[in-house]
């Protein structure tokens, strides 16, 4: 049984030109300035259309962690919203555990545990976080014996033991952040949507999040947006590269980087020389400086490694090093986005 | 049944909520107390001034008069004027993502957090009254009491429904910021000007009586003055639909804010649904994306 099908999701947003906002603003923010304005906007017929998700057509199986990777912009928190039903698409349709998206919206909500990535401006500022859990479970009308019980479990899973009689404002940005995230999910549902939950995140605070996603993740569906594929590495079963909307790729991580492997990636240390005058020798993936003057960089080469480095000689480079480096997950996203 | 139960657990959460983030400001407690107490002084001090002989159907304190005035403007202060300020609240905290995920209703959250003005409102009735007696010679009787509790029920109906018209305007109409109009067209100017907190309603021109007639608070506070001032006429007709119709006045209040809560009460909730489902549409349910 599939837990998502959607076809050809699209969402299209309309928006106000900037000519026109330009036009408004000079209105008064009050009273029947504001009226006006607002007015204008809704009679507004040149607006401006944003295709945030364009056609997407795909399947997630059952207990499968399907993970979500884009560029900021993407559309994946919107494709997040369509499949939670937050939204309504412009056209195509969904079906979750079988259900109609928009028709049947009431039996969808059961079925999701949701954590958004601005979720954590909606939290209780004025409550503990063990209130704030407690409310949230009150809300999702889970019995308060159950109830008292999840919020243990995920409290001490995700390592919030030591907050839990603490407000939001003692709260460090990744605690709140880990607050939100055990709020999405103290409902016990089968599908699990994370847009982008580890922003903020150390990486001792990521370790406890998986380790909690995966012990969770038995009988369940894990839908997972981010914006850095390496996260996904060992833990998605496939992943979507989205672009603009649309789907650039659906695959096994190991699909993508077989067909990524027939591509020669090298890693070098250099001096005297910067990474923008590599550009036509070489494809950058990555580049940082080390020292002064000297950089480490990841590559794809254009053309030859012996081409590569006459250039490099000739433009007075000091090589400390070349090696091979064998492709990962985020070089086949970063190919497969630039390429589009 | 069930599911009532637990729409009425969420409210109470909601309640508690706002009751921690209430009484976590210890200042309200004692300037919402002076806020009443200045405005029935302010009240008493007018009717040394004017004297009660405007008074006609409504007995002859206007001080007790005023009381009544006062309270009503309370509960419609907190029915119509809040919800829309609550429905801001969740779109700009970004929690109504959570509460449309959540198995409550559409209209829950906004009951529910509507709490804190009851608590912040609603006894301000009681402190008037108390205040009018205790130290402004105000006095009350307690007449046809079914009518007295018809009439709240149906005036707390018929506002918080204009207020749910009033909240539907942020997404229907896209108000998200300022003032929003229907609650300032209709609180602000109309019922303050024709509703009859301060005055009774017949000493207006007639166009403005007509006006009136179409405002549940004109007959709440006809029925509550019949019913609550000694020395008010419960058959001496004040309103122009009490001329009209061949009723008491008193069936003519409860008949009319029968129908206005019939029709506002309804269309508020309906045209908040409408809202949240073009905010589905348009993606704004929440400022934060």
């Amino acid at each position: 049984m599939h837990a998502i099908v959607a076809t050809s999701l699209t969402k299209i947003y309309k928006t106000v030109p900037n000519s026109v906002k330009a036009y408004v603003r000079g209105m008064k923010e009050q009273g029947p300035g504001l009226w006006a304005k607002n007015i204008f906007k809704l009679r507004a017929q040149k607006m401006r259309t944003v295709v945030a998700v364009n056609a997407l057509s795909f399947s997630v199986e059952m207990g499968e962690f399907f993970g979500i990777v884009g560029p900021n912009g993407a559309g994946k928190t919107t494709l997040i919203k369509l499949l939670s039903g937050l939204l309504y698409p412009t056209s195509g349709n969904a079906k979750i555990l079988n259900f109609d998206l928009i028709d049947h919206h009431e039996k969808v909500k059961d079925k999701i545990a949701y954590v958004s990535t601005s979720g954590w401006m909606g939290l209780e500022w004025q409550l503990t976080v063990y209130e704030n859990l407690l409310f949230y479970a009150d809300l999702l009308k889970i019995p308060r014996k159950t109830s008292k019980k999840l919020i243990d479990e995920v409290i001490m899973s995700l390592g919030m033991d030591e907050y839990v009689e603490k407000t939001i404002p003692q709260l460090s940005a990744g605690m709140r952040q880990m607050l939100t995230i055990a709020r999405g999910l103290i409902a016990d549902r089968p599908i699990i949507y994370l847009d982008e939950p580890t922003t903020s995140l150390d990486p001792f605070a990521r370790k406890r999040l998986w380790d909690f996603i995966l012990k969770r993740k038995k009988n369940r569906t894990v839908i997972f947006s981010s914006h850095d594929p390496k996260e996904l590495e060992g833990y998605a079963d496939r992943i979507m590269i989205i672009k603009n909307g649309k789907s650039l790729s659906i695959s096994k991580p190991e699909t993508l980087l077989r067909e990524f492997s027939t591509s020669r990636i090298y890693q070098a240390e250099l001096s005297n020389i910067s990474a923008f005058n590599l550009d036509e020798m070489v494809e950058i993936i990555d580049a940082f400086s080390v020292a002064d003057k000297r950089i480490k960089l990841r590559f794809l080469l254009k053309g030859s490694l012996n081409d590569f480095i006459t250039f490099l000689l000739s433009k007075n480079a000091v090589i400390h090093n070349i090696t091979r480096s064998s492709p990962n997950i985020s070089d086949a996203y970063v190919r497969i986005v630039r390429d589009e | 049944m069930n599911d009532f139960v637990n729409e009425l657990r969420a409210v109470w959460a909601f309640s508690k909520r706002e009751m921690v983030i209430w009484a976590s400001y210890r200042v309200n407690i004692w300037t919402w107390i002076i806020d009443v107490f200045i405005n029935t002084s302010i009240f008493f001090l007018i009717s040394l001034l004017v004297g009660h002989h405007l008074m006609g159907a409504y007995g002859t304190n206007y001080v007790s008069f005023v009381v009544i005035g006062l309270s009503i403007y309370y509960i419609s202060y907190t029915n119509l004027g809040d919800p829309f300020p609550r429905v801001a609240r969740i779109y700009w905290n970004g929690t109504m993502d959570l509460y449309m995920l959540s198995p409550l209703s559409y209209f829950t959250p906004v009951i529910g957090i509507m709490f804190r003005s009851v608590i912040d409102d609603y006894p301000r009735v009681g402190l008037a009254f108390l205040f009018g007696w205790f130290f402004f010679g105000a006095s009350f009787t307690f007449r046809v009491p079914l009518y007295v509790i018809l009439g709240v029920v149906l005036i707390g109906l018929s506002t918080f429904g204009i207020g749910m018209i009033s909240a539907s305007s942020f997404y229907l109409l896209n108000f998200k910021r300022g003032t929003e109009p229907v609650s300032f067209i209709l609180q602000d100017v109309v019922i303050a000007l024709v509703g009859g907190y301060y005055y009774p309603v017949n000493v207006l021109p007639q166009y403005l009586q007509i006006l009136a007639s179409f405002i549940p608070h004109t007959y709440a506070l006809d029925l509550f003055r019949r019913a609550l001032l000694p020395g008010a006429s419960l058959t001496q007709p004040v309103l122009l639909l009490q001329y009209v119709l061949n009723f008491s006045p008193i069936v003519v209040d409860t008949l009319a804010l029968a129908l206005l809560s019939a029709v506002l009460f309804p269309l508020g909730f309906y045209l908040y649904y409408l809202g949240i489902q073009k905010a589905r549409k348009e993606g704004t349910l929440t400022r934060w994306q």
